[in-house]
């Protein structure tokens, strides 16, 4: 359910009955509710919300710099005497092993 | 809504959920062994997902008439289905690194097909999930990758590790059923037949593992450029029937058992949060 808008009603029926025509005319969507405003309970404090401390291990952000780790990771299979798996056939390698 | 479907809808979308909290059992237990500050807490963010996604999940199933008490009880007594890669013991930080990239790499394959199927609850929930997925993803390479390049000792973990977990993420997938017979294609469960997603996961994983020197353990594992296929040692379906049909495994039995201990020495933090009173766990 998404949020679309607010109007003014005596009672719930007639909310129901209004949200149709206002928000609703053009089909807009299978179903909707109406809820009066003051039994919408709300976040009070936004701050809650807000970050505190460092959490870039959550975020995509935290995890960089791939392209290097898998170069490196390909020179110590090199090291390792296992350079040659990575010419096997893949798919999207023309029979010329993974890039 | 037809009661096939909807059967068929509660009996996975439970499976589903009930393996996000098994799944993250095993990862949990290294928690507290993690090899850095930063793992660990990417480590706890993730088994925090894991739970959130069960949350998610199981009220979808309830959205369909299964009550989560129900659903939930049964799980920690050890009636609940859940999938075959979660019955596993875990050994070493190789394992972590495996479950991070390669389990979770399966079900990323899964559930990003789940985003076209057919009970739109589902779907929804689903957008979420795969979002957070796309970063355990990231959480699970990283320590591939820092392991493949690490010292001798972090790379045999990972391999021996690797070896170990190979046929049960190839297991995971399920045994090859053709669309036709399959009632979860034609009710819209499941937009991919159990093969093309195995396809799909090799395709995906095998060449970056190779990139990074790691071998598997098939010697028949081949990529056919003509077929446009990978060919592929059958796994042992028996094996598998064994592990989620048959007695539990110890793994399973310890976990399940803190589970049950949990949830009774718990009762009173569900009682205050949800309002509803629990009967005594058995």
């Amino acid at each position: 359910m998404e949020h679309v808008g607010n109007l003014h009603a005596a009672d719930h029926e007639t909310a129901l009955l209004i949200a149709r025509e206002t928000h609703f005319r053009h089909h807009e969507g299978v179903d909707y509710a109406v809820v009066r405003s003051d039994q919408l309970h709300r976040l009070e404090d936004p701050s809650l919300l807000e970050r505190r401390t460092d959490i870039s291990y959550r975020l995509q952000t935290g995890y960089s710099g791939f392209r290097e780790k898998r170069e490196a990771a390909r020179a110590a299979a090199d090291a390792r005497g296992r350079g040659h798996l990575r010419q096997r056939p893949v798919p999207g390698s023309d029979s010329k092993g993974a890039s | 809504m037809p009661s096939t479907y909807r059967q068929l809808n509660i009996r996975f979308i439970e499976m589903h959920a009930n393996s996000e909290i098994m799944g993250a059992l095993p990862e949990r237990e290294w928690i507290a062994r993690a090899p850095s500050l930063r793992r660990k807490r990417s480590l706890a963010a993730k088994v925090q997902d894991e739970v959130g996604h069960a949350h998610l999940i199981y009220r979808v199933a309830e959205s369909l008439g299964r009550p989560r008490p129900a659903m939930y009880e049964d799980l920690i007594a050890g009636r609940g289905k859940f999938h075959n890669v979660f019955h596993y013991p875990t050994y070493s930080w190789g394992d972590v690194a495996c479950i991070g990239f390669l389990v979770d790499g399966a079900a990323i394959v899964t559930q990003r097909a789940l985003l076209e199927t057919s009970y739109a609850p589902y779907v929804r929930v689903m957008r979420r999930v795969v979002a957070e997925e796309s970063l355990h993803y990231r959480h699970g390479e990283d320590i591939m990758l820092a392991l493949a390049s690490g010292t001798d000792e972090q790379f045999e973990m990972l391999q021996e590790a690797v070896d170990r977990w190979w046929e049960p993420t190839m297991h995971f997938f399920g045994t090859d059923v053709a669309a036709e017979d399959d009632p979860m294609i034609h009710w819209g469960v499941k937009s991919r037949t159990n093969e093309q997603s195995r396809q799909e996961w090799i395709s995906q994983y095998v060449p970056k593992l190779w990139d990074m020197g790691i071998e598997l353990p098939d010697p028949k594992l081949a990529y056919d450029p003509d077929a446009k296929t990978w060919d592929y040692t059958e796994p042992d379906w028996d094996r598998l029937k064994a592990v989620i049909k048959g007695e539990p495994t110890e793994a399973t039995k310890t976990r399940l058992y803190w589970r049950q201990l949990m949830h009774r020495n718990h009762a009173w933090i569900h009682e205050i949060i949800t309002g509803d009173r629990f009967p005594a766990a058995a």
